[in-house]
């Protein structure tokens, strides 16, 4: 996180209260997308809002040196990450630098092209929407993180960096996580 | 037959972007809110925190929106735009968020005893006007060490290592160490005296200690603060009952701790640290053997009777 420490640039000159504001905005509007990621990733909604909750308030302890409402999203998903593979690293023995394979094993990767338009997003049934979760729930911690990740927007290279992997290894892992799911989801609603 | 290619990257991105949306419109943000605004107090007040999410009825969830958000915005102006601490709370979180764990600290030390209590050993008062090195736990004072002559001529040197274990250089250049659970009431009584571990200590002031902001006098320095701590009402005794700590107040370094050190609840005396280097040591530099010639003997738990017969000819100097 220090690495953004001077990407905000010189102190922020506006009024008290319209940064108070501002601040105030950002933490309302990131944070339920944060609980929904953060609860992917440790598995049980009270650890999720755990770790958001520690997070921002470690961001905001340190608002000083960022600009929360221009870069604030990325830090805290960042965080989050972190702090959820630690979580899982508490529980269970930690996933091998192995497990996530070769870069070049399954490739070749194709690099996102992050100009081209989203899929529209689709209304969940409940029965999707539970089995999705089921989904993401079987998959490896990182390889959840991989994906949500890219379903939000992040590219790999920043993803590699919240993972602490180069970027070929997220797109190995992306490549897995996208697989298993569409296996998965297949399997559960078959034609 | 299943067909995974029904579900392409896109459409499966898609659906967890779906998945996490509408999983993200079942968050409760106002027990958040209210749960963040607890712990930006919690972390203003030095406390540890707790992390259960508050409890409350559904009922008044709407009032408490409102109120958290007002909270939350009271909370982060606090953090974010007062970079310059204010309250004596605050100044004092700072102080111990700019402590470096593990990092080296020396400091001078002054004694001023309250009656004769440490005026009955003539080590005390040896080592008064000293300088004791310090990390975390781990601490060694040469009583002549930077060319210092000690007051009687007589050279103490003593320190703690990073297994706990209490030594002192004896006459005769032997060694004595000492385990946990072995080591004389007069030396325990050194090492409460001697051992300033600030990370700490500063985590005490603010679980246990009243502070306030002294008002400045003519002859402080502006770039200072100094507070005052004063242990808590009605709290258990502790071996320090107050302080008294002049921070700077760009850099949050603590430049002087005074200690009013207590025994059976009565004040001892103030046990001075005045911050004079923090270049690094070795970390031989804890350790007797590197107060020591090669070679030379050290007497522990196996010689527990030379030992103690060592210790008493030292202090009899």
């Amino acid at each position: 996180m220090n690495n953004h420490a001077g990407d905000s640039g010189s102190p922020d000159a506006r009024p008290r209260e319209e940064k108070v504001a501002s601040l105030d905005a950002w933490v309302s509007a990131a944070l339920p997308g944060a609980v929904a990621y953060a609860t992917s990733l440790a598995g049980r909604r009270a650890d999720g809002e755990d770790v958001v909750q520690d997070c921002i308030c470690r961001l905001l302890r340190h608002a000083d040196r960022y600009d929360l409402p221009q870069d604030g999203r990325k830090l805290l998903f960042r965080s989050i990450t972190n702090a959820c593979l630690n979580l899982k690293r508490r529980r269970r023995p930690p996933l091998h630098l192995s497990e996530l394979g070769r870069a070049d094993e399954d490739g070749p990767w194709e690099i996102e092209d992050n100009s081209a338009p989203s899929p529209p997003l689709e209304l969940l049934t409940d029965e999707l929407r539970v089995t999705i979760a089921e989904g993401l729930a079987q998959l490896p911690v990182r390889y959840r993180a991989a994906i949500e990740l890219t379903s939000l927007g992040y590219k790999p290279r920043e993803i590699a960096e919240m993972l602490e992997v180069n970027s070929n290894h997220v797109r190995v892992v992306l490549g897995r996580a996208r697989k298993s799911l569409a296996a998965f989801l297949s399997s559960r609603f078959p034609e | 037959m299943s067909d995974p290619s029904r579900f392409s990257d896109d459409r499966v991105d898609a659906l967890v972007r779906s998945y996490l949306g509408d999983d993200a419109g079942r968050v409760d943000l106002e027990a958040n809110l209210q749960a963040v605004q607890a712990r930006l107090e919690k972390m203003r007040s030095g406390e540890s925190v707790n992390r259960r999410r508050p409890a409350f009825r559904k009922g008044v969830r709407w009032a408490m929106s409102l109120a958290a958000v007002l909270l939350v915005a009271g909370g982060t102006a606090y953090f974010v735009l007062d970079p310059t601490p204010t309250s004596a709370y605050s100044i004092m979180v700072a102080a111990s968020d700019a402590l470096t764990p593990g990092s080296d600290r020396c400091y001078r030390i002054d004694i001023a005893a309250r009656g004769d209590r440490f005026k009955k050993h003539p080590i005390l008062r040896n080592i008064a006007g000293a300088l004791v090195w310090t990390r975390g736990d781990r601490f060694y004072l040469d009583s002549a060490g930077d060319h210092r002559k000690p007051e009687d001529g007589r050279q103490f040197i003593m320190g703690q290592d990073e297994n706990h274990k209490i030594w002192v250089v004896g006459s005769g250049n032997r060694g004595l160490r000492y385990n946990r659970g072995e080591v004389p009431p007069i030396l325990g009584a050194l090492r409460s005296t001697l051992n300033l571990d600030l990370e700490k200590l500063s985590k005490q002031f603010l679980q246990h200690f009243d502070l306030e902001i002294e008002a400045p006098g003519p002859q402080d320095d502006p770039k200072t603060v100094v507070l005052r701590a004063t242990i808590k009402p009605d709290h258990d005794p502790m071996a320090i009952n107050g302080a008294r700590l002049t921070i700077e107040r760009n850099s949050n370094v603590i430049r002087k701790l005074e200690l009013s050190r207590t025994l059976d609840g009565a004040t001892l005396g103030t046990v001075t640290f005045t911050l004079v280097g923090a270049e690094p040591q070795a970390d031989s530099s804890y350790r007797l053997e590197s107060h020591l010639p090669p070679g030379a003997e050290i007497l522990s738990h196996d010689q527990a009777a030379e030992r103690g017969k060592a210790l008493r000819s030292l202090l009899a100097q």
